[in-house]
C-alpha cells in the first residue's frame, strides 16, 4: 500500500469529512474531480472492517451506475479503487439545492426556478423508485444543480439499496419531507410540488403515497410491537 | 494490394504481443486468446514465421485478405503527450525504472519495437474514457495485479467495461475486418512513435475525428446504454462510468 495515491498530482484538498468517508477535491486525467475515501474504523476488527468498507464502496458505485441507467443524473464515476477504498467522481460545478432554498428563504422566492427544481426532484425520485432503487439519504444537501444546464444531480449513494417495496419508497420520501420541513419551512410547501411531479412520472405512485400517509403517522421506524 | 509487414515485439517467453489478438507462445505455439479454430485462424498461423535474422523476433506477413480495404487507418498516434504525462504523473519513479527495464530487455533481445494497444476506434467517442481505462490499468500494474498478460492488452480489456477477457479483446481490440483503430502506447518516446507509425500501415487521422466517426449504435449495444441514460449524459461519460464500475459488479 505504499502506492502514492492515484490519479492526482499529489494535491488533494479536503472538502468535507463525515462519519464514514472524507471528500477531497483532486485532478483526474486533467479534469477536476472529487475523491471520496472511506477510511477504516479502528474499533472494528481489521478483517471485518476491510470487508465492510469494500462492500459499501462497491454498493455505492453499483447504485450510482444503476441510477444513471434509469435516467437519473448522477456525477460520472471516473475511477474506483478497491485497495485504497476511494471513488473518484466528476466535479459537478454548481450549488447545492440546500443553498438555493436557503437563499430563497432569506430573500424572495423565485417561483420559476423553484418550480423547475421541485419538478426535477420529483421526476428523478420517481424514475429511481420505479426502477427499484432507493436513495436512502434524500436531503437537499445531496442534490446539486449544474450551473451550466440547470440539471439536477443526485449525489451520495452511500446509503442506497435496491428494493421494490412501497414501504421503503415511502420512507425515502418521508426522509426528504422531514428534511425540507426542518430546513426550508420558509420556502412554502415544496414537498407538495415534489409529490405532484412524482405522481406524474411514477407508474406506481398510488401504493407509495398511501404508504407515505401511514409512515407520516408512525414515523420512519416501524413499530416493533407484536 | 497492400502487403504490410508487422514486426512483432517479443519481450520474454510469453510476454505477449498482439496482433488481431492472436497471442502465440513460442514453445507451444498455442493461441492464448482462444477462439474457434476457424479456417482463417489456421491460415493465419501459417502466415506466421520466425524470421531468421533474430531469434526473438517474429515477423508476420499480412496479406490484404485480412483487411478488406487496402489501408489500415490509424487515428493519430494516440495522445502521446497526455498518456506520457499521465504516467509520469502517476508513477514517476516506477515508470522510469520499468521503462528502462523494458528497454534493456528488448535491447538485449534485439528488438526495439514498442508494445502498443490497438483499440477498435468505432467504440471510442472521446479520449477521456481511454484515459480512465489507462489509469485503471496503471494502478493495476503498480500492484502487479494485471488481469491480462500485458499492460497494453490490459488497457483494451479495461476499456471494454466487461469481465470477459477474450470477449473484450475481440470486441474492443482489432479483428480481421477492422479498418479504423486507435493505437495507444504507454510512455512512448519520439523514436517509438516513429516505430509505431512504421508498425501500422495506414493513414493517420486527428483525434478530433473520434466523435464524428464513432459508431453510436454499436456503442449503445456493447455498453448496454439505455435511452434514458443517453438523455442525461454524453456517450463518453456513460462509457467512463461502465469502465469504473466494472470491477464492482
Amino acid at each position: 500500500m505504499e502506492v502514492k495515491t492515484d490519479a492526482n498530482d499529489g494535491s488533494r484538498i479536503l472538502l468535507k469529512q463525515g462519519a464514514e468517508a472524507r471528500v477531497f477535491e483532486s485532478k483526474f486525467a486533467g479534469r477536476r474531480s472529487i475523491v471520496k475515501e472511506r477510511f477504516s474504523k479502528k474499533y472494528r476488527h481489521p478483517t471485518l472492517d476491510s470487508k465492510l468498507t469494500l462492500k459499501r464502496l462497491n454498493a455505492e458505485a453499483r447504485c450510482m451506475a444503476k441510477a444513471r441507467r434509469l435516467g437519473v443524473p448522477t456525477p460520472v464515476l471516473y475511477f474506483g479503487d478497491p485497495i485504497l477504498h476511494t471513488l473518484t467522481f466528476e466535479y459537478v460545478e454548481g450549488p447545492a439545492v440546500k443553498d438555493i432554498f436557503l437563499e430563497f428563504g432569506a430573500n424572495c422566492i423565485v417561483e420559476e426556478s423553484m418550480d423547475d427544481i421541485a419538478v426535477q426532484i420529483g421526476d428523478a425520485i420517481a424514475k429511481m423508485h420505479d426502477g427499484g432503487l432507493i436513495h436512502g439519504d434524500l436531503t437537499t444537501s445531496n442534490m446539486l444543480i449544474r450551473s451550466d444546464t440547470n440539471q439536477l444531480v443526485l449525489i451520495d449513494f452511500g446509503l442506497s439499496f435496491t428494493s421494490t417495496l412501497p414501504e421503503d419508497k415511502a420512507v425515502d420520501l418521508y426522509v426528504l419531507e422531514r428534511a425540507l420541513l426542518s430546513m426550508h419551512s420558509s420556502c412554502g410547501n415544496v414537498m407538495d410540488r415534489i409529490l405532484a411531479a412524482y405522481r406524474k412520472s411514477s407508474k406506481q405512485w398510488s401504493s407509495t403515497l398511501n404508504k407515505l400517509a401511514q409512515v407520516r403517522q408512525r414515523g420512519r421506524k416501524r413499530t416493533m410491537v407484536g | 494490394m497492400c502487403q504490410a509487414t508487422y514486426p512483432i515485439h517479443y519481450l520474454s517467453k510469453v510476454e505477449a504481443f498482439f496482433l488481431g489478438w492472436y497471442v502465440f507462445d513460442t514453445k507451444s505455439k498455442s493461441c492464448l486468446c482462444r477462439r474457434e479454430e476457424s479456417q482463417q485462424t489456421t491460415q493465419r498461423k501459417e502466415l506466421c514465421r520466425y524470421s531468421t535474422s533474430s531469434k526473438e523476433r517474429l515477423s508476420l506477413l499480412l496479406s490484404s485478405r485480412m483487411s478488406p480495404t487496402p489501408s489500415l487507418e490509424i487515428v493519430s498516434s494516440f495522445n502521446q503527450t497526455s498518456l506520457t504525462n499521465l504516467i509520469s504523473n502517476l508513477w514517476h519513479l516506477r515508470n522510469t525504472q520499468e521503462r528502462k527495464g523494458v528497454l534493456l530487455e528488448s535491447m538485449q533481445a534485439g528488438t526495439l519495437e514498442p508494445e502498443v494497444a490497438l483499440l477498435n476506434a468505432s467504440l471510442i467517442p472521446d479520449v477521456f474514457p481511454v484515459l480512465a481505462a489507462a489509469t485503471k490499468t496503471l494502478v493495476a500494474k503498480s500492484r502487479d495485479s494485471l488481469t491480462t498478460r500485458t499492460l497494453h492488452s490490459e488497457l483494451v480489456y479495461n476499456y471494454s467495461g466487461s469481465k470477459h477477457i477474450s470477449e473484450s479483446l475481440k470486441r474492443c481490440g482489432i479483428s480481421e475486418s477492422s479498418t479504423y483503430v486507435l493505437v495507444g502506447c504507454f510512455g512512448a518516446s519520439c523514436d517509438e512513435m516513429v516505430d509505431i507509425k512504421k508498425l501500422i500501415n495506414g493513414k493517420e487521422i486527428g483525434l478530433e475525428e473520434l466523435e464524428r466517426r464513432a459508431d453510436e449504435a454499436l456503442i449503445k449495444k456493447h455498453y448496454k446504454i439505455t435511452e434514458e441514460e443517453c438523455q442525461i449524459s454524453a456517450l463518453a461519460m456513460s462509457i467512463t462510468c461502465r469502465i469504473a464500475v466494472c470491477h464492482a459488479l
